[in-house]
């Protein structure tokens, strides 16, 4: 704990959180919440990343878990003990990710553009106090997925 | 019979010159008394009368004279013949040949050659019935020589058996002894382990009383620990209440942060306050998992103490159980220490009664063994008196074979006939060894039938397989081996009679046997060897 710190020369821009060993940086731009956890309702059939649905400020959350966004090939691994809730900026149900800490606030230095295999919600990737962060578009998060 | 003196011829005709000298001096005188011739009848009646008496004289006096004469030299011959036949029976009785002794016997009167029969059968018939008494003594002497031999075997083996009872009966007294002793240091022993086990039951009670102490210590311990795992509870409780509002204040900082992020230049001096805010949230967050981990070992310390506590309590309860079961066992061992001693002392007492007992034992089966000896040594002179008899009987068969009589069991009779028998075989091997073969199927008790020539020669022999061992027989007999030395041969040649020797160990069977030969004539009366048959002892005995 404790690697998140705000460049003494760069605004931060970003909330930095960690989801199974991976960390990743939200743009404050999505307007994110941080909240506990919260308790889930599975739906059927659904993928596996999707924990489940949720009620947060009186409104339905659909709660995905980061660590599955990121790696599709990964299993949700629990632990979690916080919810970031993303808001669509045109309106839309928010949106509730699963992640294991939120680290604070950083600025990052962005190293490169998204990769060909990456998911469509993968901005790119760079550095986040000092060490890699996968840079995360939460606009994508509310597109429909190909 | 001694012959009758005879008077010589002069003698015997004297009278009758007398007589005719008589008659002519009568006449002579009566010529010469008479006148000149003139009456010549006195002379001659004279004549006629003397003559007359000269006939007379050799018609009654001579002539018979002369016909007893002739018959007293035929009754002489004849008394020569008979006397000569009853020599040679005689003879024939002499050598013990029955039956020979009938043929001259046949040259007597009927009365002598019918009184000669008589007695040849009345000696045969004893001699059946001496053979036959013989033979019950033999058999009755085995029986006897057998059985006393099964009883000093017995009696050897019932003192053998009593000197191992008498020595097993010593060991007996003996090991009665040693327990006698064993049981008195069994019962000392007893009595110290019964002291022993008086101390160790007063320090089971000790130790009994320790565990107790020592489970009210556990008890006390584990109360304790019981107070402490409730405390750590509590501030468990407490911990989970900081880390919800450690958790919260981090939430609440980092919203507080983003949105003085989202107010940009005007919330920078925020943000700062809730980064730090979120900051000691975070630190209050570890500080809690501090906390927490060390109150998780100070648990885990109390789990332990609880647990010990727990196996101290059950272990104190086993011992303070086994305490009781030793004590109890101890107070056991005691009694059973009292009852061994006491066994003990009675097994003591018991054992010298033994002990007593046996040595009376010991001395009776002494007596009995000396008692069993001396029957032993009884049966043993009543064994040796029976193989005694058994010879007596033997020799007194053998003697009754030097006799030939008309029977089967009359070996010199059996070989004569054989003798008979090989008379117009000798000029062919094949028949003799024919013969000799029947004569030893025959009769199984003759373990060697064989012919040698009239030198002594082996010609031929025939062995008894049932009785001789083929592996004994090898490099024993052979055909043109000398016999001319051997006992029987001698007397058939010196007698020309059959013969029965003395009874000799056996080169084939190296038991007793005897030889019995006779010698073999043709029909002119030429020798034309010798028959003998090797008889075995024990085979004929039985038989």
């Amino acid at each position: 704990m404790g690697t998140s710190q705000t460049s003494p020369d760069r605004h931060p821009e970003h909330l930095l959180v960690r989801s199974g060993g991976q960390r990743c940086a939200i743009p404050l731009d999505a307007a994110p919440q941080v909240t506990g956890v919260l308790p889930t309702v599975p739906l059927p059939r659904s993928a596996p990343r999707l924990l489940g649905l949720a009620q947060f400020a009186g409104e339905p959350v659909a709660v995905v878990d980061l660590h599955g966004l990121l790696d599709p090939a990964g299993l949700a691994g629990g632990g979690y003990r916080l919810t970031v809730i993303l808001r669509h900026r045109h309106g839309a149900a928010p949106l509730g990710l699963a992640v294991d800490d939120a680290l604070g606030m950083v600025a990052v230095e962005r190293d490169e553009d998204r990769r060909p295999d990456d998911p469509p919600w993968v901005a790119g990737r760079g550095r986040a106090a000092g060490q890699p962060a996968v840079l995360l578009d939460p606009a994508r998060l509310f597109e429909p997925v190909p | 019979m001694e012959p009758v003196p005879r008077p010589s011829t002069l003698r015997r005709w004297l009278g009758m010159v007398v007589l005719v000298a008589v008659v002519l001096a009568g006449a002579v005188v009566i010529e010469l008394v008479s006148d000149d011739g003139a009456n010549p009848w006195p002379f001659r009646a004279w004549a006629v009368i003397g003559l007359t008496a000269v006939i007379a004289h050799l018609l009654l006096s001579s002539l018979p004279r002369v016909r007893l004469e002739r018959a007293h030299d035929e009754l002489l011959r004849r008394h020569d013949e008979q006397c000569s036949a009853l020599r040679n029976s005689l003879d024939e009785i002499r050598f013990g040949d029955l039956v020979g002794c009938l043929e001259p016997a046949a040259k007597l009167p009927e009365a002598m050659q019918a009184a000669v029969d008589a007695a040849a059968h009345a000696m045969a018939t004893l001699l059946k019935q001496i053979q036959n008494a013989s033979v019950d003594v033999a058999t009755s002497a085995g029986t006897v020589h057998s059985t006393s031999a099964e009883l000093v075997d017995g009696a050897s083996h019932q003192a053998a058996a009593v000197v191992e009872i008498t020595a097993t009966t010593e060991e007996l007294a003996r090991t009665a002894g040693q327990i006698a002793t064993n049981a008195v240091a069994q019962a000392d022993l007893a009595d110290r382990a019964r002291e022993a086990g008086n101390a160790g039951a007063r320090a089971l009670e000790r130790a009994v009383e320790s565990a107790g102490a020592l489970r009210q210590g556990i008890e006390v311990i584990a109360d304790r620990a019981d107070v402490l795992g409730e405390r750590s509870r509590e501030i468990y409780r407490v911990l989970d209440l900081i880390t919800e509002i450690a958790q919260e204040t981090h939430i609440l900082a980092l919203n507080a942060a983003i949105e003085a992020s989202a107010a940009g230049e005007h919330g920078a001096r925020f943000g700062v306050v809730a980064e730090e805010v979120r900051r000691l949230a975070e630190r209050s967050r570890e500080s809690v998992d501090s906390v927490r981990k060390l109150l998780d070992e100070f648990s885990g310390g109390i789990r332990s103490v609880v647990v010990a506590t727990e196996q101290g309590s059950k272990a104190a309860d086993q011992v303070l159980e086994l305490s009781r079961s030793t004590q109890s066992a101890i107070e056991q061992l005691r009694t059973a220490l009292d009852d061994t001693a006491r066994t003990a002392s009675d097994i003591s007492l018991a054992t010298d009664e033994q002990r007593t007992a046996s040595d009376q034992v010991v001395l009776t089966l002494r007596q009995v063994a000396e008692l069993v000896q001396r029957t032993a040594d009884g049966f043993r002179q009543f064994s040796a008196s029976a193989e005694r008899l058994d010879d007596l009987a033997l020799s007194i068969q053998l003697l009754t074979q030097s006799f030939r009589i008309d029977s089967v069991h009359s070996l010199k009779h059996q070989v004569l006939g054989w003798s008979d028998r090989l008379r117009d075989a000798t000029s062919n091997l094949e028949a003799v060894e024919g013969v000799l073969a029947t004569i030893v199927r025959d009769f199984p008790y003759i373990e060697l039938a064989y012919l040698v020539d009239p030198s002594g020669t082996m010609v031929a022999f025939e062995v008894n397989p049932q009785v001789v061992d083929e592996q004994r027989l090898t490099g024993t007999l052979a055909v043109g081996q000398a016999y001319a030395d051997r006992p029987w041969f001698l007397a058939v040649k010196r007698d020309e009679r059959p013969a029965v020797t003395s009874p000799y160990g056996s080169l084939l069977t190296g038991e007793r046997c005897f030889t019995v030969a006779a010698a073999v004539h043709d029909r002119e009366g030429a020798t034309l060897g010798t028959l003998g048959v090797d008889v075995n002892v024990r085979s004929w005995t039985r038989i």
